[in-house]
């Protein structure tokens, strides 16, 4: 484990029910909140924790622009060294590519200056190439799927 | 050869009991032992099972005789005997002579000694059953017979034995002359005290049942006496405690029967016992509990010697007397309370029960010992003890015990001494008063006005100006404390009992100041007393005078009647009001409370009476805070006056004044008040007039709480489990359905029924069927009308918990037989018409929505049919039926065993339902419940080879579902999607 005592941070609450989330006549624009909803309960690879608890990833790293379709995420790996970025990386890509519209061109990043190999995983993240060449290894998708597991969901 | 078919032959004549002993003569007559036991025991087995009267008096003699010549043979044989002999004295026909030859025998064929514990029981059986059938005849050979029985009791060990001995044994002393063996009997039945038995852990007998039996054997005879007393004696003075206690406990049984001459023999000796017991630091209060009650049996005893004994006797009591003071004269030096309170309650048992003379001889002789101690001592706890001494002396020696007891000369003597011992009382009360309030000096003060209340209540001893002063005194206190001297009031309020006490007394001897002191004393300081609490105090005391009599205690009546009236009344402020309804409220809790049936009717005559004005005051006074709960309070209070309250027309008119005109806060004040208070047997009793009123009264403007109150009262008046039968209250109810279905608008009609079956179904209620197969009617019937959408959507008030109060319990929640009764009554049929019937699918929605869900179980396989057939989104004319449908199968899916049920019956038709629910022409809720119920498919632990045929399709469905215009739905959508990505 390369990071054995990370720091642990507080939740986000739900997100309150406004009356015009209920009301049919009005549309909602995809917003950062949603996109950080879908992803901070993707658990850790390593610890019993999601990646909201450990800090991974914020409301502020996310950027939503729901009319050009574009949306970007910057992540920060708990240590500079850590090896399981590039799966973190994949995690958080899977899932948004599972819970998002196919109209969104999603870009994944390491938050700039928070890991040492992050121009080239930032590289991998990018190459869609290989992302899908990696969903095609049955044992890298299980643990991707574990990641993705609903069980320490909110 | 099988006993019992043997019997069944001898009971029905078809051969006899001496055929059976001709036949087994081979047997009886062989030389071999166990062929003469085993015929002699099936001889015994058959009588034994034989009915009391069968058996002639020349068959009971014949086989008596032959059985008692059994008795001489081995032991193997007797035994059987003995139990055959058994049998044959409960024998109806059984002669004297037969009764004397079995006793002969037992007494003297037979060394009981070396029987067997079952052998042993069995004799003493005979000798019970001898005792109760042949006692006139036994006691024509009294001595013969006590003899045989002493002889064959001796040295009984065993307990279960010993309890049939012990309860024969006083039986036997009393019915029988036993002076010539009376130190035998004694011998034989005193040897076993103190009783030392320890209880097997599986034994049936316990140490208390055979102290219990053996001190009514001790205590049986004036003879055992002088035997017994010594023995206690010696007892008395032993290390073991239980060895004391029990005798302490055999004293206090045996006193009363004992000779007094006897105890007056061993009068020092029991003086010394008990003065060890009662008046030592170091002793057990159990221990000094149980002396003291010997004590006062032993003086008892004593007091009464008069007529059994001469001058002798005279002269030994007053030396007992004399002595016993002598023993407790120095206690009042003690510091001790146990030992000062022990004095106290030794000199009342003696002075109590003494005769004039020796009554006078204590209390002069300690009285002034007590008023020295009362003028010396410095603590407040001794100056408590002597002071309970000096109340318990005088209440003892003023008691009525004997009319003649309280001597001219002692009264004259304590009227001489009253003004020394009021004014010692008052100095005490005065100096205590002053003090600041402790536990010690409060009950210091509250002796001595007790003290003095029990002298001045005396007639012919205390003056009226000593009797006048005192009621100052008293009234002083009860409203808090002598002016100057404002006391902080302990918790408790103990002066009341006081006064009561002193007013009761004094109504007794003299009416006159008793009405006095309660009119010109207490009535002003329960009306017109600046403090709340000592109006409240005095209210009580007053409730509690109620039963008075009539010249003494109609002011009290008069004033619960204004204060009544004073509480309708507006016109006061808030304060002054809420303290009246306070005080309105304590007098009707304490009157209803009290024994005096008078004031009771009192109070119900007044609330009823004036219950209209009540109810309009209260509405009133609802507007400010605190007056709602007085009010609330005092409804309460009415309420229990009412349900104590017999049929009467004052009654109805409230009940009916209240159907008719209460607000729906009455209703909900008296919902709460009644259903907690009114017994079912009254319920029942104003349920004709008032559930038609109400229902009138529901049908007119719809009043919800005159319809729970409704539905609460059918509850109550019916009980669960009765029989079959419609009760009236069940006709009414019958009757106010149909002509509230008839005449009223929809919803209305709608909710009395559904109110009805829900009580009716909580009642067990027969009607309950009949109710539920007309809601059938109507739904059929009705189709798609207003009153079977309405029905429909109510229908799911009946398995609800209710937070309304229906049952006793405060949430009425329908049990899992009710349950059961009403889905097959209801939604059974009701999903039989659901495929053509819209209103009926609603219902069976609406019903299965809210039942239990273990219960739902069994009928998924007739729901989900008729839920698959109306799940059909591109149709509009079910779009009302979709949200619905999915609440339900939501619903069902939340439940593992339900979900399991179900999925493998329909997952095929529900997933392309599910994801057509998902297209934005559905409404949000649909969409929602739709995209939860596909997740909760995914992740409710289905085998994934079932899923998996569909997921290609499921997450294609699902993806469009994420560009949903609204964000709760693409929630629900990419969760449900995501669970579906992981699925194998």
């Amino acid at each position: 484990m390369d990071n054995a005592n990370p720091v642990v941070y507080a939740r986000t609450t739900e997100r309150p029910i406004t009356p015009g989330m209920l009301n049919e006549d009005l549309a909602d624009q995809f917003d950062a909140r949603e996109v950080f909803d879908l992803i901070r309960v993707i658990n850790d690879p390593e610890h019993p924790l999601t990646l909201e608890e450990l800090g991974v990833v914020s409301e502020a790293a996310v950027q939503v622009d729901d009319p050009a379709n574009q949306i970007s995420i910057e992540f920060t790996p708990t240590i500079p060294h850590c090896s399981q970025a590039t799966l973190i990386g994949l995690s958080i890509r899977v899932k948004l590519i599972r819970s998002l519209p196919s109209r969104f061109k999603v870009g994944v990043r390491i938050a700039p200056g928070t890991h040492n190999s992050e121009e080239a995983i930032n590289k991998q993240l990018a190459d869609k190439e290989r992302v899908a060449a990696a969903l095609e290894n049955t044992h890298l998708l299980a643990v991707v799927n574990q990641c993705l597991g609903e069980m320490r969901e909110h | 050869m099988d006993i019992e078919l043997l019997v069944a032959d001898i009971i029905k004549k078809q051969c006899s009991v001496l055929q059976l002993i001709e036949s087994l003569q081979p047997d009886l007559t062989s030389t071999k032992i166990e062929q003469r036991a085993g015929a002699i025991g099936e001889v015994a087995n058959v009588l034994q099972k034989l009915p009391p009267a069968h058996l002639n008096e020349q068959e009971v003699t014949t086989l008596v005789q032959f059985l008692c010549v059994k008795l001489a043979d081995h032991f193997s044989v007797s035994s059987h005997a003995i139990f055959g002999l058994k049998a044959l004295c409960s024998c109806v026909n059984l002669s004297n002579a037969a009764a004397e030859a079995v006793f002969r025998s037992v007494t003297t064929e037979l060394q009981v000694q070396t029987l067997n514990q079952m052998e042993r029981m069995a004799v003493y059986q005979i000798f019970q059953l001898l005792l109760q059938n042949k006692l006139h005849f036994l006691k024509s050979i009294n001595h013969d017979f006590v003899f045989g029985f002493v002889r064959t009791i001796d040295a009984e060990k065993d307990p279960r034995n010993l309890l049939i001995v012990f309860e024969l044994f006083p039986l036997v002393v009393a019915e029988f002359d036993i002076t010539r063996f009376s130190e035998d009997m004694f011998e034989v039945i005193a040897c076993y005290f103190p009783v030392d038995f320890k209880p097997s852990a599986s034994g049936s007998v316990t140490r208390d049942q055979l102290v219990e039996l053996h001190s009514r054997c001790l205590s049986s005879t004036p003879i055992f006496g002088e035997f017994m007393v010594p023995l206690l004696l010696e007892k008395l003075a032993s290390d073991l405690r239980s060895a004391r206690l029990e005798s302490f406990n055999l004293l206090r049984r045996a006193a009363p029967v004992y000779p007094a001459a006897v105890l007056l023999g061993y009068g020092q000796q029991l003086l010394a016992a008990f003065r060890r017991a009662m008046f030592r630091s170091a002793v057990s209060d159990e221990e000094r509990r149980v002396a003291l009650t010997a004590f006062a049996e032993v003086v008892a005893r004593i007091a009464r010697s008069d007529s059994d004994a001469g001058d002798d006797a005279e002269s030994g009591r007053e030396e007992f007397f004399r002595l016993l003071l002598k023993e407790c004269r120095p206690n009042l030096r003690e510091l001790d309370p146990n030992v000062m309170e022990a004095t106290g309650r030794a000199l009342e048992s003696a002075v109590g029960v003494a005769d004039a003379t020796t009554r006078r001889q204590l209390v002069t002789g300690i009285l002034p010992d007590i008023l020295a101690g009362l003028a010396d001592r410095k603590d407040s706890a001794s100056k408590c003890g002597l002071l309970d001494i000096l109340r318990r002396l005088l209440t003892a020696s003023l008691s009525s015990y004997s009319p003649t007891s309280v001597s001219v000369e002692l009264k004259a003597y304590l009227s001489g001494e009253l003004e020394s011992i009021c004014a010692a009382l008052y100095g005490l009360a005065t100096a205590a008063a002053a003090e600041s309030a402790t536990p010690d000096s409060e009950r210091l003060r509250l002796a001595c006005l007790a003290t003095m209340g029990r002298l001045c209540s005396e007639p012919g001893l205390a003056s009226d100006e000593q009797r006048a002063g005192f009621a100052e005194h008293l009234l002083a206190e009860l409203g808090g404390g002598r002016s100057g001297q404002q006391r902080q009031r302990l918790p408790g309020q103990p002066i009341r009992p006081i006064v009561c006490d002193y007013a009761r007394r004094l109504a007794a001897t003299n009416a006159d100041e008793a009405a006095s002191l309660i009119n010109k004393g207490m009535l002003p300081l329960a009306t017109e007393h600046s403090d709340f609490g000592v109006r409240a105090d005095c209210l009580l005391l007053l409730g509690e005078l109620c039963d008075l009599p009539e010249s003494i205690s109609e002011p009290l009546l008069g004033l619960l009647m204004r204060l009544c009236l004073e509480a309708g009344s507006t016109a006061e402020a808030a304060p002054t009001i809420k303290s009246r309804l306070d005080a309105l409220c304590l007098a009707t809790e304490t009157s209803m409370a009290s024994t005096n049936s008078r004031a009771r009717e009192f109070v119900v005559g007044i609330w009823t009476s004036q219950f209209q004005q009540f109810l309009a005051a209260f509405r009133h006074y609802e507007a400010g805070g605190d007056l709602a709960n007085a009010a609330f309070g005092c409804v309460q209070a009415f309420a229990r006056a009412l349900t104590a309250g017999d049929e009467s027309t004052s009654v109805k008119s409230a009940v009916d004044w209240t159907a008719q005109q209460a607000t729906e806060a009455d209703f909900r004040r008296l919902h709460c008040a009644l259903l907690f208070n009114l017994t079912p047997e009254t319920a029942r009793r104003h349920s004709v007039a008032l559930l038609p009123s109400l229902a009138s009264r529901y049908a007119s403007d719809g009043s919800e709480f005159a319809l729970q109150l409704y539905a609460s009262l059918i509850n109550k008046c019916l009980d669960y489990g009765r029989d079959p039968s419609m009760s009236p209250v069940e006709q009414i109810v019958l009757s106010d359905v149909n002509t509230l279905v008839a005449n009223s608008n929809s919803e209305r009609s709608a909710a009395f029924l559904a109110w009805c079956l829900k009580a009716l179904l909580l009642s067990g209620s027969p009607l309950f069927v009949k109710l539920a197969g007309k809601t059938l009617d109507i739904l059929r019937q009705s189709g798609e009308d207003q009153l079977a959408v309405q029905l429909a959507a109510r229908l799911e008030l009946l398995l609800k918990p209710c937070e309304i109060v229906l049952c006793t319990a405060a949430k009425a929640t329908v049990g899992p037989l009710a349950g059961q009764k009403c889905l097959c009554l209801l939604l059974q049929p009701l999903l039989d018409d659901a495929r053509q019937n819209k209103a009926c699918l609603l219902a069976a929605i609406s019903l299965a929505q809210t039942a239990p869900p273990e219960l739902i179980v069994d009928y998924i396989d007739s729901l989900i049919p008729a839920l698959m057939l109306h799940l059909r989104p591109s149709n509009s004319a079910n779009a009302g039926l979709r949200a619905p449908i999915l609440r339900l199968l939501e619903t069902l899916a939340s439940r593992q065993d339900a979900l399991n049920a179900m999925a493998p019956r329909c997952l095929g038709d529900l997933l392309p339902r599910l994801l057509a629910c998902l297209d934005p022409g559905a409404d949000l809720d649909s969409r929602r419940t739709s995209a939860r119920l596909l997740r909760r498919l995914a992740t409710g632990g289905l085998p994934a080879a079932e899923l998996l045929p569909h997921k290609p399709d499921v997450v294609s469905r699902l993806g469009a579902a994420l560009n949903d215009p609204k964000r709760l739905a693409r929630s629900d959508a990419a969760q449900a999607r995501n669970a579906w990505f992981l699925i194998g």
